[in-house]
């Protein structure tokens, strides 16, 4: 398709030809052949055409902050002109080194060249780099710009960090909380796996005394000898209810109460499903979203599979704690589990937050035990404040929620608040620690 | 405390200094069109002082007690402001307009139908009688007109280097494009005018061999020129929907 462009050129020969033609002036027409000259040569010249793309890579795996490097081939035989090469780049993506937008001249020789630029993946998630977008031009806009899409998407999976989750190794102290290292079975075969140093008690075999430990550590004598502790084989499950509601969704689009449950969600996992436990996810709020109790390598994946796409709401979405236990309580029963609620607590969820817990009690009375229950409050003001006096206000909003977990506290829960910006999870499982 | 949009595709923190700087093509293209609508000036003006056109003002405005002398510098200086205004503007165009308009008394002179004589009216071409050489006045005529069909081709290169800069590419890359861009366009308006002048020798020649042949007809330039002007528009028309045709 020819532009209005060409009409200019031909306006002006036109006005000097018919001028020339009408006095019969010899200069008047030979002036008037420049610019149809000039129109000729340059509809002579085609834009680029004949376009290849390539994409260097089409599957790029990066963990969550990291910098990606994107690489895309593109080729031209035939035409004269600017070509333009843009690549899609998916929202929260930010352009470290390069630019995703290109330009450059196509002459006469075949054109190659490969375009490269970094990116960092500041959010977790699958996404589709490109299409790739081309735009052939012609040298002087006489012909219309051929737009060319090519689709070419690389996918990119932006997996979240799990937060490290380490194991105690202190003889001297004793968790009040339900630590994953107290939630193994008892029962179950011994594994070569070290777990602690502790007291010798009764029925354990002697083959397991630590003689050096005991006479580095023990100054009283009639203080029993310490023992070697392993882990067990233990098929203990654990029950992860991940909120997905609108109020997550507090912070920025990269930094909220949701990423970091979710990074919190993911080093738990990891945590248990490295000690043979079950494990399970629900997430709440989210189109019942549930991955059943299991173990191994594979849960793991199916795990960061499931999380990878999960994002908090927009709108509130009516699903409580409690319609999310009903919908599990088939596969709870007749277990005791470890039940891990991670939410942020707020005034507006607290009588749903409250129910749930007491359904989970309920369910959990049928079998033998007492309950395990434990909340992660996330502390989204926090992560939302900048600057001094945001940070007051939500540490002033923080202890207007204190009375509302104690009140969880008092329903059988263990509740665990959980600022981000300043704790680090592994610390925050410290929490309640005491001396033996 | 509502989520705020996380800030995306910031300037590379790295490499800004290297990708951003300012590159040498667009001076280049300022150059090129101040020198050459300012050259195509000075050319018309030339023409225009050896036109008698330009004596008839100066009589007259020395009928009107303003010396010859006053006359012309003042003439001079409101052209020269003129240009210099339209410099600054960076309407250069309209300066290869006003160069032309200059220049159209001087050609006219040379026009082979005098309609103002045959419509008997008070004034005639004769006015604008030139003491120039005719192989002069027809090659300014050429290279003023070959000025600004490059001055179309500049307005180009400088409208799509604006659109691309306000798109994000890199003033650098931008910058390469634009000094190629602009190498081509100006080979072209070269090869344009070599073109144009080699057709015109060409017709002086055939001209001359054709002379006994247009002697014959009865009227000949009109007759001729009704042919030549329609198979041109025609042959233009046809080429044009080929080429409208071709593209996708």
């Amino acid at each position: 398709m020819l532009t209005s462009l060409v009409w200019k050129l031909l306006g002006s020969f036109s006005a000097l030809f018919l001028t020339g033609m009408l006095f019969g002036n010899i200069p008047l027409l030979c002036s008037s052949l420049i610019p149809l000259i000039a129109l000729v040569f340059s509809l002579h010249f085609e834009e680029p055409h004949e376009i290849r793309v390539e994409r260097i890579e089409n599957k790029i795996s990066a963990w969550i902050n990291d910098t990606v490097e994107i690489k895309t081939k593109i080729e031209a035989n035939q035409g004269i002109g600017i070509i333009t090469v843009a690549d899609t780049l998916p929202e929260h993506f930010e352009l470290k080194e390069g630019n995703n937008f290109h330009v450059f001249w196509k002459g006469f020789s075949k054109f190659s060249e490969t375009l490269n630029y970094k990116v960092k993946c500041t959010k977790r998630g699958i996404y589709h780099i490109g299409p790739v977008h081309v735009e052939s031009r012609h040298f002087s806009g006489l012909h219309q710009t051929r737009i060319n899409e090519y689709p070419m998407a690389a996918e990119l999976v932006v997996r979240p960090r799990p937060l490290g989750v380490k194991r105690i190794r202190d003889p001297k102290i004793q968790s009040k909380v339900p630590m994953p290292i107290a939630a193994v079975t008892k029962l179950g075969m011994l594994t070569t796996d070290f777990r602690e140093i502790r007291h010798y008690c009764w029925g354990d075999p002697y083959r397991l005394i630590n003689w050096k430990a005991t006479a580095r550590l023990t100054s009283n004598p009639s203080s029993p000898p310490f023992v070697n502790d392993f882990e067990r084989e233990g098929k203990r499950i654990v029950w992860m209810f991940l909120d997905a509601s609108p109020y997550m969704r507090t912070g920025t689009t990269t930094e909220n109460a949701f990423e970091y449950a979710v990074q919190a969600v993911l080093g738990l996992t990891q945590f248990y499903l490295a000690r043979n436990c079950y494990v399970a996810l629900y997430v709440y709020n989210d189109d019942e979203r549930l991955l059943l109790p299991d173990c191994g390598r594979r849960q793991e994946y199916k795990v960061l599979k499931e999380i990878l796409t999960v994002e908090p709401k927009t709108k509130a979405h009516h699903e409580s704690l409690e319609i999310a236990v009903e919908k599990c309580q088939g596969h709870v029963k007749g277990s005791n589990p470890y039940f891990i609620i991670i939410t942020m607590v707020r005034k507006d969820n607290i009588q749903e937050l409250l129910n749930g817990v007491r359904r989970l009690r309920k369910i959990s009375r049928i079998a033998r035990g007492k309950p395990q229950i434990l909340i992660i409050h996330v502390s989204g003001y926090c992560i939302a404040a900048r600057g001094l006096y945001e940070r007051a206000a939500a540490i002033m909003l923080e202890i207007k929620n204190n009375q509302l977990i104690r009140l969880l506290r008092r329903s059988g829960a263990h509740v665990i608040p959980w600022n981000p910006k300043r704790q680090r999870f592994t610390h925050l499982l410290l929490v309640g620690l005491t001396q033996r | 405390m509502e989520s705020e949009k996380a800030k995306i595709h910031p300037p590379p923190p790295g490499g800004v200094d290297a990708k951003m700087k300012d590159e040498k093509a667009y001076p280049i293209i300022l150059l090129t069109e101040a020198l050459t609508s300012f050259g195509a000036f000075l050319l018309s003006y030339y023409n225009f002082i050896h036109n008698n056109l330009y004596t008839i003002i100066l009589t007259t405005m020395e009928a009107l007690n303003v010396p010859q002398q006053i006359c012309a510098i003042v003439l001079l200086a409101t052209l020269l402001v003129a240009v210099f205004a339209m410099t600054v503007a960076g309407a250069f165009l309209r300066i290869c307009q006003i160069s032309f308009m200059l220049l159209i008394p001087s050609i006219l002179w040379f026009s082979n139908l005098d309609w103002l004589q045959i419509l008997e009216l008070p004034i005639n071409l004769q006015l604008f009688k030139t003491d120039l050489p005719f192989t002069f006045t027809l090659y300014s005529g050429l290279l003023i007109v070959s000025c600004e069909t490059l001055h179309y081709f500049l307005f180009q290169i400088k409208r799509t280097r604006d659109e691309l800069l306000s798109r994000g590419a890199y003033k650098a890359d931008v910058g390469k494009v634009t000094m190629k861009q602009l190498k081509f366009s100006s080979t072209l308006t070269a090869l344009c005018m070599l073109t144009t002048v080699t057709i015109t020798n060409i017709a002086f020649v055939l001209k001359t061999t054709l002379q006994n042949i247009t002697n014959q007809i009865i009227y000949p330039y009109i007759a001729l020129g009704t042919i030549s002007a329609t198979i041109t528009i025609i042959c233009i028309l046809a080429y044009l929907k080929v080429q409208a045709r071709k593209s996708p």
